[in-house]
């Protein structure tokens, strides 16, 4: 589903990303870990097409990004690390103005029933946004992603600044998308998040992808060892 | 896609507690520079029409008198249709039609004449309209609908869409709409059309409740002053939209369009001002009195002189019996037309002068929007200099033929008869408005406004949304 093909980017001769290669299956929740800069946000902006590869693919379905931009932005949805609403309005208005940007339109209850199945309390579906705690937030992105009817999942360090029962039902609802087969590529920090979470791993060091596995290979204590040695080389 | 965003927008001004509040504070600025409005301009319409009645009184005195006489009857005052009395003492207005447009648009009405008194023993017809003010200048003047719409609703239209691009971009939210399919640059377009349809929803029905409220009456000039109004509006949001995609956070934002606007609203028209002043510097208004006086000083002194030199030039008013009486006021309504001519180099320096700055400021009027949008509404009011120059020379062209339609009168001793005082030339005025003026400086805003769209669309597409948080 999310495919890069030798996918680099340069900024002014500085290699931000260098020739990476990945694919994402459907069901697959792939979640790239590495320092500030090593390339994990890059990726993610390159598969959004708000930037232009220097050269190599980003493929979503396979179709490039770059090449039909809105055509694979049909199938994806992104939610990063702050979910900026509008302030002024409910988690359902800003629900039914991002769906609707995708071009799907939904009566008020089944908008309801995606805020619900998100995991969102009914009571602030009519509160304006301006009161909801970042985990609200988040659930409002999942909500987005679903009513989207998404294939492929960009996350980009969502789960940062959560605390831990918000986190854990944000990786719940990850792994309920991706039984439902969304494709998932998460950039984040936390190893904990994308050992529970994650279906694959990588990790990212100055713009190359250093390592991959599946995360039943690996246990937290040896990932934690792992990262921390290529961090350290 | 465009009724998803008008339900947007609508939802996000509905609760801006700002635009509400000021929605209500721009209706009653309109209302009261309205109120402005039409106190000036029923104190002006009451001198006027007190000044026609005064006039008619003094005609109907006359037709009585010559009725009198016609009947055969003595009239202790029928001294009043000899020429020299008709000429100085009935005369004749000028009058300058009112426009109730002026409402809205005091202009220059607060400044020149509405009405003049014609007769030849003064020059006040000729030379009474001297005000050496360039029309720029005098934006500064009367709080009317013409003032808030040039200074203030600029002003409105920065307060509410200068962060409508950069709010997205430095929240993050940007990244979150682009991760849609939809084009960045259609959907902001789309975003300042829904704002500029608001703020001109607002506009229209604040004026017309003032418009209901003071009585202006609707017609095809009220119609076009709310095509310029919808342009001026049209230039200042197609200003911002680039703006916005220019700037590159909110706060660059709103500086670079308050100084955009004192530019193109006060120091652009105040440079033009102040270079035709430099330019065209109009000779003193004192010394031109001065010489006046002096001329007409000299010319009385030498009366017969005059008379003789006169009559050289007129041969046809040379009596055909010989009899040539030099009484006084032969000589002088001949010193008048001497006079005027003495004093022609002068005075048609001053007028050309004054032509000249107009004409400067008409050429250079085209760098601010303020002064198109001014010039458009006040021609469209009567109020413009354009206006009450077309006035002045209506007036001073009625006066040279009321003193030559009069002059065989004098000439030949002879009183005006009933017919003679109703076959007297009346001053006949249509006041004009230049469509071509206004649709060509409506053009220009549109025009302009089409340019700015143009770049921002070329700069979006440039723009790179990744500097988001």
């Amino acid at each position: 589903m999310l495919q890069a093909n030798n996918l680099t980017k340069e900024y002014n001769g500085i290699r931000a990303l260098d020739g990476l290669n990945l694919n994402i299956n459907s069901g697959d929740i792939f979640c790239l870990l590495g320092a500030n800069g090593a390339g994990k946000s890059t990726t993610i902006n390159l598969f959004l097409n708000f930037i232009r590869p220097s050269s190599g693919q980003a493929l979503i379905d396979k179709v490039d990004v770059s090449t039909e931009p809105l055509k694979t932005k049909e199938v994806i949805a992104y939610i990063p690390e702050n979910l900026n609403l509008y302030e002024e309005l409910t988690g359902l208005e800003n629900l039914e103005y991002f769906v609707g940007l995708s071009k799907k339109k939904y009566d008020r209850t089944t908008l309801i029933n995606y805020l619900n199945e998100a995991g969102l309390q009914e009571a602030a579906h009519t509160q304006r946004v301006k009161a909801y705690s970042k985990g609200m937030r988040q659930k409002v992105g999942i909500a987005m992603a679903i009513a989207k009817q998404a294939k492929a999942l960009l996350l980009d360090e969502p789960t940062s600044g959560l605390d831990p029962k918000a986190s854990n039902e944000f990786s719940e609802l990850l792994i309920k998308l991706s039984n439902d087969g969304v494709a998932t590529l998460m950039a984040t920090h936390d190893l904990f998040r994308a050992k529970e979470t994650g279906t694959h791993i990588g990790i990212m060091k100055t713009g190359q992808l250093v390592e991959q596995f599946s995360t039943s290979e690996i246990n937290h204590s040896d990932l934690e060892k792992l990262y921390l040695n290529h961090m350290n080389k | 896609m465009i009724k998803h965003n008008i339900r947007h927008e609508v939802r996000i001004l509905s609760r801006n507690h700002w635009f509400i509040i000021l929605t209500l504070v721009l209706t009653l600025m309109c209302l009261y520079a309205g109120h402005n409005g039409l106190r000036h301009f029923e104190r002006k319409q009451k001198d006027q029409d007190q000044a026609i009645q005064r006039q008619e009184k003094e005609e109907d005195n006359v037709r009585e008198i010559g009725l009198a006489l016609q009947r055969g009857e003595t009239h202790p005052q029928s001294y009043r249709l000899t020429p020299m009395t008709v000429a100085i003492r009935t005369g004749r207005l000028s009058a300058l039609p009112s426009n109730d447009l002026s409402i809205l648009s005091i202009g220059q009405s607060d400044l020149y004449r509405h009405q003049t008194e014609i007769s030849s023993s003064d020059n006040t017809a000729t030379i009474g309209f001297n005000e050496l003010r360039n029309p720029i200048e005098l934006l500064f003047g009367k709080f009317d609908v013409t003032f808030v719409i040039t200074y203030l609703i600029p002003l409105l239209v920065i307060a509410f869409t200068y962060n409508l691009y950069s709010s997205e971009l430095e929240s993050g939210r940007l990244k979150l709409i682009a991760s849609n399919p939809v084009r960045i640059r259609s959907l902001l377009l789309q975003r300042f059309s829904i704002r500029f349809f608001s703020l001109a929803l607002i506009l229209t029905v604040a004026l017309a409740i003032t418009i209901l409220v003071t009585g202006v009456v609707y017609n095809s000039r009220l119609l076009l002053f709310f095509i310029l109004t919808n342009a001026y509006l049209v230039f200042w949001f197609a200003l911002s939209f680039l703006v916005n995609l220019f700037g590159k956070s909110s706060g660059k934002n709103v500086v670079s369009l308050l100084s955009i606007w004192i530019l193109l609203v006060l120091i652009i028209p105040t440079a033009i001002n102040q270079t035709a002043n430099t330019l065209y510097p109009v000779p003193s208004r004192l010394l031109l009195l001065n010489e006046i006086r002096e001329t007409k000083k000299e010319l009385s002194k030498q009366q017969d002189k005059v008379l003789d030199e006169y009559l050289r030039n007129h041969p046809e008013l040379i009596s055909s019996k010989g009899d040539r009486s030099y009484e006084y006021w032969k000589g002088f309504f001949a010193s008048q037309e001497i006079m005027e001519k003495e004093l022609s180099p002068l005075t048609n320096e001053f007028h050309q002068k004054l032509n000249g700055q107009q004409k400067w400021v008409d050429n250079w009027g085209v760098l601010s929007p303020a002064i198109l949008f001014q010039y458009g509404a006040t021609q469209l009011a009567g109020t413009s200099s354009d206006n009450y120059n077309e006035f002045k020379k209506a007036t001073q062209s009625f006066s040279v033929e009321w003193r030559s339609h009069l002059m065989p009168f004098i000439f030949s001793n002879k009183s005006l008869t009933l017919e003679d005082f109703e076959n007297l030339p009346q001053f006949k005025y249509e006041s004009q408005f230049s469509q071509a003026a206004i649709s060509l400086n409506i053009g220009v805003l549109l025009l302009a406004s089409a340019l700015f769209v143009l770049i921002g669309q070329v700069m979006e597409r440039k723009r790179s949304i990744i500097n988001s948080k």
